[in-house]
């Protein structure tokens, strides 16, 4: 037993020297309106599928209304509506937690989480326009012709208004 | 040093502060302390000592040392040992001394050094010893000169039996072992007794007057001491031991006497014949500084307190049982079986969760009585300060707010306390009595309880507010709009505005550039408002109305379409139906309803809050007339759902910042299913309507 235990923290220091990881950081891809996006996983919280939004009067279109996570009011912001997109239903909710504050995005779905090696994203071409520039730090190529992911400013969406 | 032990600190001197400007402010109407008043500011700066010194403040330490002495001779001596004519001096010493303590104590809290200047006060508070007592000191040196044997120090009026226990030379520690001696006495079951030095535990200089005095031990019955002799006897390192008797009556010897009785802190008013002894040097020996262990201080532990943070907890915590109770109970699974058990059980769990939420929300409400009582020091101080006697009243000091309001409105009735006594007692008790008054003012502070709210007013019977003069104000600050007309209540209302201040020399008490219109956002920020009635001549009265809590109230919950909303009860006078042919359409208020010869507008919920969904005829809904303050109106919906205790969620502030609460969106709170209520405040939609 012992031994094995030896021999097993061994193998681990092996294959940490032979293998210098590239520093990756992971990301969660979701989709809204066929556009991919990528969020950072440490500001995910949970994703919920099934919950009931109450509608706020007053607020923008974009904010869709609160929902009651376990008792807590999490507002959700309509990603679709926010980019002017056309609405749809049947979506889920992604929470997110950022500088304690917790934020639902109402996003068509969310496909899988990525490593992405953060040398890798590129800016955002400057002909983007502001509204896209505002939304998204920078771009990443999915490998295999995965498709082009945005990512999402989280600070921006946080401060939008 | 442990930042809890420093706010253990903080709390307690807090704390008892309070409680010491209470009992002095008590004593001072009386004119004298009663001798549970003494014992208790005398355990109190005993504290304050102790606490001080472990913390090492030194200045503040000293001071609460010499007050605790001064109050030593009082509790001795009774207040007779203070003449009539000193005791307001008496009273002023020790309300310096307390303001002292809170200025100390709020350089602390603010990180700031504490002073080392004391030597005014100290030099008050001897002053003040000399006059009452002048040969303290003088006697005390004698006695010590007599020689130790003389055992001249103890002994009191209480416990008259003393037992003078020397242990031996050089054994160190003498005051950790006297103090061991004293807890195997109280295991034999002794435990009515006194010993001096008394901080033997705390204070190690106490082992050095152990040595040359001796370690007093003081009982009530010669028995007493006979039976504990073998204790002493048994307890290796005592030396030697003599008893003495202390009779009460007896004036002292004029000279410094070689026999035992004598004592200096005796009940005996100063012999004359001791005068000539010179410089007297106010330092008492520690024998009289320290007191009897309080033995009052176990009754007092029925109190604890508590973090707030963890009563918000609690509650949120309780919030979410009551919620989750409701979502098993009527779970939708159990559609359709037959659970007669299960219903039972389900039954007393809901009682028990109602219970528990009750008694959760119980622990927030503290009564108002800490803020009022601070309000008499104010009051008593003005009114010297300014020479304007004044009474104040508290009425309904026992009314119980939540302890978040409670803090956020007592700044604003010190403020309108203040105010009172700048503005609205007249300057002189002529007058006064020349309007035909009392010459002495009076200032009520009430606090009572109406439904879900608890109003709080401030009457004085002053000068009340000269309309001329704050229109005049107003006008040269821009406020007002020359020619026009403004009524009565037009004009009070200028004194809540921002930029008013009816003063024009700012002085010590008012005008600090903190006007009433800080008092109306205060209060305005945790729910309430403010209104001010007066007439000219006879006085003012400040009314605020402040939500019992903010955390639960009574409301209806209402239905619009697929929204929820919940109205707070107290605002709602009537609920009715009605038909499309009892509305009154008028060009430029829209729709409007007779209700008891009146006409109130109609503010459609769904219209105003752009719902899609919702009743449009009048005959497919239902009328709520509420009322909030002067504003009356009747608000629109769909259907009433029934009435519910909702527990009050803020809603997020990503929501709040786009301005919501100007449209009546106050809060959230979640519904026995789980679904969201929108709480409307009735003011602001009204607000929001007409603009």
């Amino acid at each position: 037993m012992a031994e094995d235990v030896l021999f097993a923290v061994q193998q681990d220091t092996v294959d940490m020297d032979t293998k210098p990881i590239e520093e990756t950081e992971k990301y969660l891809i979701f989709r809204s309106n066929a556009v991919l996006f990528g969020v950072h996983s440490d500001v995910v919280k949970e994703i919920i599928n099934e919950a009931k939004i109450t509608l706020i009067p007053v607020l923008p279109e974009h904010i869709s209304g609160v929902v009651n996570l376990r008792g807590l009011m999490v507002p959700i912001i309509d990603f679709r509506r926010l980019l002017s997109q056309p609405p749809e239903d049947n979506r889920c909710i992604i929470v997110l937690e950022y500088e304690g504050v917790q934020l639902g995005i109402l996003v068509d779905d969310v496909d899988k989480m990525i490593d992405v090696n953060e040398k890798n994203i590129l800016p955002v071409p400057y002909q983007s326009g502001p509204a896209a520039g505002n939304l998204v730090t920078g771009m990443y190529s999915l490998p295999e012709n995965g498709g082009t992911l945005m990512m999402l400013d989280i600070a921006f969406l946080y401060h939008e208004q | 040093m442990g930042n809890d032990m420093m706010e253990a600190y903080l709390f307690e001197m807090n704390t008892l502060l309070e409680q010491v400007d209470e009992i002095v402010l008590s004593a001072e109407k009386n004119s004298s302390f009663s001798e549970d008043e003494v014992n208790e500011i005398f355990r109190i700066m005993h504290t304050f000592k102790g606490s001080s010194a472990m913390m090492e403040f030194n200045s503040l330490m000293t001071v609460a040392h010499r007050v605790e002495d001064l109050f030593f001779i009082i509790r001795e001596k009774s207040m007779d040992v203070i003449p009539e004519s000193l005791r307001p001096d008496l009273f002023d010493l020790i309300f310096q001394a307390i303001d002292f303590f809170r200025g100390e104590v709020e350089k602390i809290e603010n990180g700031q050094p504490t002073t080392n200047d004391i030597d005014n006060l100290l030099e008050k508070v001897n002053n003040f010893q000399e006059k009452i007592q002048p040969h303290e000191g003088a006697a005390e040196e004698e006695a010590a000169a007599a020689g130790a044997a003389a055992g001249a120090s103890f002994g009191s009026a209480e416990f008259p039996f003393a037992l003078q226990v020397f242990f031996e030379e050089g054994c160190g520690m003498e005051n950790l072992r006297a103090f061991m001696l004293v807890n195997s006495i109280r295991e034999s079951g002794l435990t009515d007794f006194d010993f001096v030095p008394a901080d033997v535990d705390t204070n190690s200089e106490t082992a050095a007057v152990i040595v040359e005095n001796g370690f007093v031990l003081r009982f009530r019955t010669a028995d007493e001491r006979e039976s504990i002799m073998p204790t002493v006897t048994g307890t290796a390192t005592v030396s030697s031991y003599q008893a003495f008797d202390f009779e009460a009556e007896p004036a002292p010897a004029p000279a410094p006497a070689a026999e035992p009785a004598p004592a200096p802190a005796a009940p005996a008013p100063a012999a004359p014949a001791k005068e000539q002894t010179a410089t007297p040097v106010p330092a008492p020996a520690p024998a009289a500084a320290a007191g009897k262990q309080p033995q009052a201080q176990h009754a007092k532990e029925s109190l604890i307190s508590v973090s707030l943070g963890k009563l918000d907890a609690l509650q949120a915590i309780v919030g979410e049982i009551v919620i989750t109770e409701s979502m098993v109970t009527a779970s939708p699974d159990l559609k359709g079986l037959k659970l007669d058990s299960f219903a039972g059980a389900a039954r007393q769990l809901r009682s028990l969760t109602d219970e528990l939420q009750d008694v959760s929300m119980s622990l927030r409400m503290v009564p108002v009585s800490a803020t009022f009582q601070k309000m008499k020091r104010i009051v008593r101080d003005m009114s010297k300060k300014l020479k304007r006697e004044t009474v104040l009243e508290l009425v309904g000091e026992d009314t119980e707010v939540d302890k978040t309001i409670v803090d956020s409105i007592s700044d604003p009735i010190m403020h309108i306390v203040r105010n009172s006594m700048d503005h609205g007692i007249e300057e002189h008790a002529e007058e006064r009595i020349a309007a035909g008054k009392n010459p002495v003012g009076k200032i009520i502070l009430s606090a009572r309880h109406t439904g879900g709210e608890v109003i709080i007013e401030v009457i004085d019977d002053g000068r009340g507010a000269d309309d001329d003069a704050i229109l005049g104000k107003a006008l040269r600050q821009g406020l007002a709009q020359p020619g026009v007309e403004y009524s009565h209540k037009d004009i009070l209302n200028f004194l809540l505005m921002p930029g008013f201040s009816t003063n024009t020399e700012v002085t010590e008490y008012s005008g600090r550039g903190v006007g009433m219109d800080v008092v109306k956002s205060n209060v305005e920020n945790v729910g309430g408002s403010v209104t001010i009635s007066s007439e000219k001549g006879r006085g003012m009265t400040t009314t605020l109305k402040i939500p019992l809590t903010m955390a639960i109230m009574d409301g209806m919950e209402v239905a619009v379409g697929e929204s929820i909303f919940t109205v707070p009860i107290n605002y709602i006078r009537q609920i009715f139906k009605f038909t499309e042919q009892d509305i009154v359409h008028d060009a430029v208020h829209g729709e409007m309803l007779r209700l008891s010869d009146n006409y109130y507008p109609v503010i459609r919920a769904k219209d105003f809050y752009h719902l899609t969904d919702g009743a449009d005829r009048f005959d497919d809904g239902i009328i709520l007339w509420v009322e909030s303050g002067d504003k009356s109106y009747c608000l629109f919906v769909d259907e009433l759902i029934g009435q519910q205790q909702v527990v009050v969620k803020p809603l997020p502030a990503y929501i709040n910042d786009y301005g919501i609460k100007n449209y009546g969106i106050a809060g959230c709170t979640i519904l026995g299913d789980g679904t969201i209520s929108i709480i409307l405040d009735v003011a602001s939609i009204y607000a929001a309507a007409q603009s």
